[in-house]
């Protein structure tokens, strides 16, 4: 603590950082870095493991691109290329769990990759009509599943592979987005939709409206972490807040009113969980992309996406931080790393048999002829 | 006068073989695999004023056996049907029917669009595959080619009939958008699983013989005759 009684009040010889007018940030000064000293670092090869909101995605994206070890536990099958695996959104996350919104969602998932929790409703029809959807991550699947058995082989690969990015990664980064969450009455499950959005069918007599609250959120992420820290004691956490806004509320009032809560809680429920674990860090991309100083230029027209440029600010300040040797801690690393799909044994093992088909094929027609 | 023309690759063969066997004149097939560099332009040139009725082609019908016929090393079901005690990788239906559209779509369509301009006038026609053979037997009946290449063995049949449904399913939605007929495999050719009879295959377990090759011809007559008619 600095010394302040010889010089007249508290603040005499506290950091710049600490000052609206020095902290810096302003347009033209460089990159604004709100961050602090952080309580660890992350070597380049640690396995790090990203769920979240949608801002997660950006996150996840942006390690698998810049040769970080973003830790992908479900890869689609190597005959799945990676332009059909992409689209089928394997590696958007290190399991297909689709955009984890609510503290409690995160809880539930445990839950349910452990064991501990199945919800009664297994799946729903798609909004179409020509499909199933898992309830649980309602858009994860394109096209939808064709049945249930379809549906529940991959959800039994898919709480797999969260057991394993549980199991395996050294740094789990966390960013909280929804405090508003549509739940199950008769069990209390969590869906990330709405009943009805993309999939399944509303009913007042079944589900239920939750707006959590910050003790709420906070019991939820520290019970999260609990269990993570009980299965792999050595794991890191890094929490933030997705800074964009609310697409929609619930709750009758203004839409970014209602955001504003949101953050607020999730800002608190990040703080109070991160002063209470050993290694839990806040990062604040929410203070980054938000800050007046960058006057919204990381929001897209709508007000609300943010932009590339955004996400690459947030992501310098979190190497320059956190990362050792970080291969792009003024954003020229590597290029983007492929979604993996097609180990060489494979690969080869699908060009042999269509070379080999092909060469039937003539074999085939020196016979017939 | 030739009023069926049958365009393709290795699944013309079996159709070639039943068609010199009857030494018909009206029909006439032009297995790819054999010309080099052959354009549609070409094919339907060296016609002249002799328009055939009907074309039918026959392209990239293998795909589901490149795919599916042997075990992968990484062993997979699809759409999560367990099929053996074996540990497999679902890979969801419509990721590997995503799959398939990758590699077979944007050429099919090509091929189809070259052809029906080539052809004007004639109906087009789309074959689709022969399914694949309830059986492979790896030991000793098979082309000795292939045997090593099987050596992990020959996927279940669920998977290899899986794969080969989607396959036809996304070929009967192309030739609908473009407006095509799509000629279904002979019914008598296949077992009660929907599955190409023994006797229709041989030790080349990716494609059907000359008995299968003279079905597909008499269909191709029929649909000749109703077009006339």
């Amino acid at each position: 603590m600095p010394q302040s009684s010889k010089s007249g009040h508290p603040y005499v010889g506290l950091p710049d950082r600490q000052f609206w007018k020095r902290m810096g940030g302003d347009p033209g000064t460089g990159l604004f870095d709100p961050v602090s000293e952080v309580k660890f670092r992350i070597r380049q090869d640690e396995k790090i493991v990203t769920a979240g909101s949608c801002f997660a995605q950006h996150v996840a994206r942006y390690l698998t691109n810049k040769g970080f070890n973003h830790h992908i536990t479900e890869n689609a099958h190597p005959l799945v290329p990676p332009r059909v695996a992409t689209a089928h959104n394997y590696g958007m996350f290190s399991a297909r769990y689709g955009n984890i919104y609510t503290a409690r969602q995160l809880v539930q998932l445990l839950d349910r990759a452990y064991g501990r929790f199945v919800p009664i409703e297994g799946a729903w029809r798609s909004t179409d009509g020509k499909s199933l959807v898992d309830p649980f991550r309602p858009q994860i699947q394109p096209g939808g599943y064709l049945d249930l058995n379809d549906l529940e082989a991959d959800r039994r690969q898919h709480l797999a592979a969260v057991r394993q990015a549980v199991e395996e990664m050294d740094v789990f980064v966390f960013t909280l987005g929804l405090t508003e969450a549509w739940t199950d009455k008769r069990d209390g499950s969590v869906y990330p939709l709405a009943p009805g959005v993309a999939g399944g069918a509303f009913d007042p007599e079944k589900h239920a409206f939750r707006n959590f609250d910050e003790v709420e959120t906070t019991a939820d992420l520290t019970t999260a972490f609990e269990f993570i820290r009980e299965i792999n004691p050595r794991v890191r956490f890094i929490v933030t807040v997705s800074p964009v806004p609310l697409n929609a509320t619930f709750e009758e009032r203004n839409c970014w009113v209602s955001t504003t809560y949101s953050k607020a809680v999730l800002r608190i429920a990040a703080e109070k969980v991160c002063n209470s674990f050993e290694a839990c860090q806040y990062f604040p991309s929410y203070e980054i992309i938000t800050s007046p100083k960058i006057r919204a230029r990381y929001y897209a027209p709508d007000g609300r996406e943010v932009l590339e440029k955004g996400v690459r600010h947030v992501m310098q300040i979190l190497a320059r931080h956190f990362f050792e040797d970080a291969p792009d801690a003024r954003g020229q690393g590597a290029g983007p790393a492929a979604v993996k799909t097609q180990p060489d044994a494979a690969q080869s093992h699908l060009e042999t048999m269509e070379d080999l088909i092909e060469v039937l094929c003539d074999e085939a027609a020196i016979d017939n002829e | 006068m030739t009023s069926i023309v049958v365009i393709g690759k290795s699944h013309t063969a079996c159709i070639k073989a039943a068609a010199l066997r009857t030494a018909d004149p009206l029909v006439k097939v032009i297995n790819l695999n054999r010309e080099d560099d052959v354009c549609p332009a070409e094919l339907a040139k060296a016609h002249g004023r002799d328009r055939p009725l009907l074309v039918a082609l026959s392209f990239q019908g293998n795909t589901h056996n490149i795919l599916c016929l042997g075990e992968h090393p990484q062993k997979m079901t699809i759409g999560g049907v367990q099929v053996d005690e074996a540990e497999r990788t679902s890979i969801p239906h419509s990721v590997f029917r995503d799959v398939l559209k990758l590699i077979i779509e944007d050429r099919m369509v090509e091929f189809l669009e070259e052809y029906r301009t080539a052809f004007a006038g004639a109906e087009i026609v789309m074959i689709l595959p022969p399914p694949p053979l309830a059986k492979v037997v790896q030991h000793g009946g098979i082309a000795p080619v292939l045997a090593d290449a099987l050596k992990q063995g020959v996927m279940p049949m669920h998977v290899r009939r899986t794969a080969y449904e989607c396959q036809t399913e996304l070929y009967r939605e192309i030739a609908a958008n473009q407006g095509i007929i799509c000629l279904e495999p002979p019914p008598q050719a296949l077992d009660e699983d929907g599955m190409l009879g023994h006797q229709y295959g041989s030790n080349d377990p990716t494609h059907a013989n000359e008995v299968y090759g003279a079905l597909v011809l008499a269909q191709l007559k029929e649909l000749t005759h109703a077009a006339v008619e």
